[in-house]
């Protein structure tokens, strides 16, 4: 949309600790700013690339992106789980193209070199032809492998840096909020069946990293949608997510729990169970009671919380959903939701989870199109560049530091866009360090 | 015959074009289907629609449209639809029918704005299941295959 003659990153983000904290306008809007965070943030990140599930057999294959760099996430004949880049080693042509398959190898159609499952280089095609390769010919030992790939509890993760920190260690605190929801399965595990909601938006990636743990617009942007739920309650597929009661109930219950800024840049915001005697005693009692025996307590009001997370800088867990982003350009952004699957649960859980998923996600759906059509009115609204600043000040005198080096805050504070921006500013002052 | 259902499609076409909505939602059978899947063969039960709505989200759909302001629709979808090709064939006690829909939609409003006064085209084959009873046809099903439907979809937030 618009360049900047020189990026000073260190004057993007301004925050007066306890009082204070102020985001440029081009910090959304800056081709050359977007240009960084490809390289500084998206290529030095964890980047989410699948769940285990998506890859049920060998030669099972998601495609993904680590920035602007194709990726494919490959299962082989042994059932290890393979990241590489995806690009052919010969002259460049991406091997797979589909969102995700099952191939016996990958195949390069442009000139039929082909890899196995395990990433190897395993024909080079018409080798000895007259003016082929010769007896000195270095053939590539196979494709190139992305740095990293991790696990944690099934979701796989990848990094281009190949000396950042171990997954579990980045995840931090954001653990929490993942075990807990995986931990709402008897057997602790989550399935992927479902292909994704692909949406697309015209605004900035950050505007989705935002508003994924923005509990305070939800009553405003999804106003009409608690008017609905209030009239139509559980009829049509509520599941007691976006629980259908009054709005002053909804805002009551929303000035409940906690909201994170975390070190590493993820946000959460949890609020406990409206009424944890409701699920006890309700259709899937049993379900509940045996997580309440196995778990304990403390950690059941975890389980039956509802959190909704983002990891630093593109995934999300919300609801009974993974959520993956994918910049595009400075002012367009892919989404990708992939609703989950409860392992042990009964059926009718999971169809019940299902229906909520349709009534809200989607593009027909009650929610998502009102937050994308948002994100297009923002960078609209952020062409008047005359202002110079977003303001993100919301709960910065009640939020607490912990012993972590995280920040806690009221259920409304706006803590987790706030993790967003610092660990943002930290990224891009290395950039421009090295620029 | 196959005039009466092609005009039952024809004024169904019309009537979400008016935003005749009451009047739509009655052309349902009330065990009838309004789905837009996702992909085309799916394990049962285990994937997500765009649109899967029986009578009540039917009904909540409307009243929605109708009575409510939400960012997705202000301003409200106009839409007019493009029905031809239409096959149909007696499968039972039911009219299975086969339709290419162009349905062109765009938003009024300042044309500067993102989003607003862009033309829109949704391509699908629309298949219908009509019960035929006395007080003519009703639709058992209405089962929208969005051409794009493996891509990526906009805003789509009004009844097509």
């Amino acid at each position: 949309m618009s360049r900047t003659p020189e990026i000073d990153v260190g004057d993007y983000v301004r925050e007066i600790p306890g009082q204070q904290f102020l985001v440029r306008t081009e910090a959304y809007t800056d081709e050359d700013v977007f240009e960084l965070e490809m390289t500084h943030i998206f290529e030095r990140t964890w980047i989410y690339v699948g769940h285990e599930t998506e890859f049920a057999s060998a030669g099972s294959f998601k495609t993904a992106y680590a920035g602007r760099q194709p990726i494919v996430v490959i299962r082989d004949k042994e059932g290890k789980i393979g990241a590489f880049f995806n690009r052919c080693m010969h002259r460049g042509a991406t091997l797979l193209r589909e969102p995700q398959g099952v191939v016996q190898e990958m195949r390069c159609p442009y000139h039929g070199w082909v890899f196995d499952l395990a990433g190897r280089t395993r024909l080079v095609s018409e080798r000895g032809d007259p003016g082929g390769y010769g007896a000195n010919f270095i053939e590539p030992e196979g494709l190139l492998r992305v740095p990293r790939l991790e696990s944690y509890r099934g979701l796989l993760f990848v990094s281009l840096d190949a000396g950042i920190e171990p997954l579990a260690s980045y995840l931090g605190e954001l653990k929490a909020v993942i075990d807990a929801k995986l931990d709402l399965s008897p057997v602790g595990r989550i399935v992927i069946a479902s292909k994704p909601y692909v949406c697309r938006y015209k605004g900035n990636w950050k505007l989705q990293t935002e508003n994924i743990v923005d509990a305070y617009h939800f009553m405003h942007t999804h106003g009409a949608f608690v008017k609905l739920q209030a009239k139509y309650g559980d009829s049509t597929g509520d599941f007691g997510v976006h629980k259908g009661r009054s709005s002053r109930e909804m805002r009551e219950q929303r000035f409940r729990g906690e909201t994170w800024s975390c070190r590493q840049g993820h946000g959460f915001a949890r609020v406990p169970a409206a009424d944890p005697g409701y699920l006890l005693d309700g259709e899937f009692g049993r379900m509940y009671r045996e997580l309440l025996d196995k778990h304990g307590e403390a950690a059941f009001a975890g389980i039956t919380a509802k959190a909704t997370s983002t990891v630093f800088p593109s995934m999300g867990m919300i609801h009974q959903q993974i959520r993956v982003w994918r910049p595009i350009s400075v002012d367009e952004t892919e989404v990708l939701i992939y609703p989950y699957e409860i392992e042990g649960a009964p059926d009718a859980f999971n169809a019940g989870m299902l229906r909520s998923q349709e009534r809200f996600y989607g593009p027909s759906g009650f929610g998502m199109a009102d937050d994308t059509e948002i994100f297009a009115r923002v960078t609209q609204g952020l062409r008047a560049s005359s202002v110079e600043w977003l303001v993100f000040d919301r709960g910065m005198d009640s939020d607490e530091r912990t012993a972590s080096g995280d920040y806690r805050g009221l259920p409304s504070s706006e803590a987790p866009q706030r993790a967003l921006w610092r660990a943002w500013e930290n990224m891009m002052r290395q950039a421009s360090k090295h620029a | 015959m196959l005039q009466d259902i092609t005009q039952f499609i024809y004024r169904e076409a019309r009537l979400l074009d008016d935003r005749r909505f009451d009047d739509w939602l009655s052309l349902f059978d009330d065990d009838g289907l309004y789905i837009v899947p996702l992909v085309d063969e799916a394990p049962p039960g285990r994937q997500a629609a765009i649109v899967n709505d029986d009578r009540m989200a039917r009904e909540e759909r409307v009243y929605h449209l109708v009575n409510h302001w939400f960012p997705a629709q202000q301003p409200p979808s106009r839409t007019l639809h493009f029905v031809s090709n239409v096959v149909a064939d007696e499968r039972g006690d039911l009219w299975s029918v086969s339709s290419s829909q162009l349905i062109h939609e765009t938003r009024g409003g300042d044309w500067t704005q993102v989003g607003l006064g862009e033309k829109n085209a949704i391509v699908a084959r629309v298949d219908y299941l009509l019960r035929r009873g006395d007080r003519g046809f009703r639709i058992h099903e209405k089962r929208v295959h969005l051409l794009d439907r493996a891509g990526w979809q906009g805003n789509l937030a009004f009844i097509y």
